[in-house]
């Protein structure tokens, strides 16, 4: 359960100093791809954390 | 594509010589003595030259690329459909290995050197070494290299020395008492992993600084790195025997064991396996780097820096359900990867081969015209 939440928080501070990068360059396509990579990365953390 | 980064032909062989060396040195001499035994050197010296000549043909295809990558190639010669799809299953294999890596690492570390500790607390922290490195870039990842192999080499050559009192000639006899099927049998094994993987490499050729030295990197790299690893299958053998080298998850943690300089110098094993630590991070830097580049080839992407964490993150779950324990590792995941990796092999020979058509197409219908 903490690790999970652990996860989360890391994947949203490193989605806080990337984002605003990418943004800077206005490199938009960029951030979709980052946020989905991230997402699917923690959803899967998560799920290994839980049931695994 | 224009590369801001460039690295020397003996910055890529060295990354070649530690990425064969990677995760073979620690698992590749049970595989290899698995099914032959005593005789698993001689599957190694098969192996080794077989190998050889796949990475010969690899350096060949990276000169004839021309400066592209495989993905760039693949989609020059394939379209963008069927191009998009090979190089998805490229990318596909690069994540897996990586993953596959890591499974090793944690694995090996978990345990035979930090027992008790969990799996997780190793991987996320070589993970973390693994992010930082790949993010600085490919350029400074073979400075890296190239500073640290000295280190690697002495304690190589201290390895060798301190296990000599260990060895039994006896051990190695009687030769070819196994079946010639069962030396080819383990060979495969050993074309497939490191060599075959090397098809990674591919994706790192355009930042050679001088196209003409890629053949001399690739080969020497890769020579100089099976040669360490058939010593290592060579030593196993001698040390432990044929049947001892077979059972042992980890026959070279196993030999490092044993040392034993006069009574004063034991326990030596941590510092044996720095060395192996130190080639399976290049190793997985190596796989992470050219995962990245691989997606940002694929979609088109102008950043690789922001697609290293993800990947690096997602590799723990990922390592941890493709290969739950060592014995499992063993027992199917080698077994389905050694397929794979055969099947991937043939990707960077079909696109030469329709590149080659095509430019030759090319030629003729602009000498009909």
């Amino acid at each position: 359960m903490w690790q999970s939440i652990l996860i989360s928080v890391v994947a949203v501070v490193v989605a806080l100093f990337e984002i605003p990068r990418l943004k800077k360059l206005k490199y938009t396509k960029e951030i979709w791809f980052f946020s989905f990579f991230l997402l699917l990365a923690t959803v899967a953390n998560i799920l290994k954390f839980l049931y695994f | 594509m224009i590369r801001k980064e460039k690295i020397e032909y003996r910055q890529f062989a060295i990354l070649v010589l530690l990425y064969t060396v990677g995760t073979s040195v620690i698992i590749a001499p049970s595989m290899l003595a698995s099914y032959a035994g005593q005789d698993g050197w001689i599957s190694a010296l098969l192996g080794l030259g077989i190998g050889l000549l796949v990475v010969w043909c690899y350096a060949s295809i990276g000169k004839f690329f021309m400066g592209r990558s495989l993905i760039e190639a693949i989609n020059e010669s394939f379209g963008n459909y069927l191009g998009f799809v090979i190089a998805l299953i490229f990318t596909f294999f690069s994540l897996t290995l990586s993953s596959l890596v890591l499974s090793n690492i944690g694995n090996f570390v978990n345990t035979r050197m930090l027992v008790g500790t969990p799996l997780d607390a190793a991987e996320y922290i070589f993970v973390i070494v693994v992010i930082i490195g790949v993010r600085l870039g490919i350029e400074t990842l073979a400075r890296s290299t190239e500073t640290l192999t000295p280190l690697f080499t002495f304690l190589f050559i201290v390895f060798i020395f301190a296990v000599l009192p260990q060895m039994h000639p006896n051990n190695i006899r009687p030769i070819l008492e196994h079946d010639i099927h069962d030396i080819f049998k383990s060979s495969y094994g050993f074309i497939s992993f490191p060599f075959g993987e090397l098809v990674l490499f591919l994706m790192l050729t355009p930042f050679v600084s001088k196209n003409k030295k890629i053949t001399k990197g690739y080969v020497l790299g890769a020579f100089i790195g099976g040669v360490i690893v058939m010593i290592i299958t060579v030593l196993s053998i001698l040390s432990l025997g044929g049947y001892g080298t077979a059972i042992n998850t980890y026959p070279a943690f196993t030999i490092a064991k044993k040392i034993d300089v006069g009574g004063v110098i034991q326990r030596v094993e941590v510092i044996m396996a720095g060395i192996w630590t130190f080639s399976i991070f290049t190793k997985l830097s190596v796989c992470v780097y050219v995962t990245a580049l691989s997606i940002k080839q694929l979609f088109r992407l102008r950043d690789l820096n922001c697609l290293t964490i993800p990947i690096a993150i997602s590799l723990i779950p990922l390592s941890q359900w493709g290969t739950p324990n060592a014995a499992d590792f063993q027992t199917y995941t080698a077994m389905w990867m050694m397929y794979f990796t055969y099947i991937i092999m043939i990707i960077p020979f079909l696109t030469t081969g329709v590149l080659y058509l095509k430019k030759k197409w090319g030629k003729k219908q602009e000498s009909k015209a």
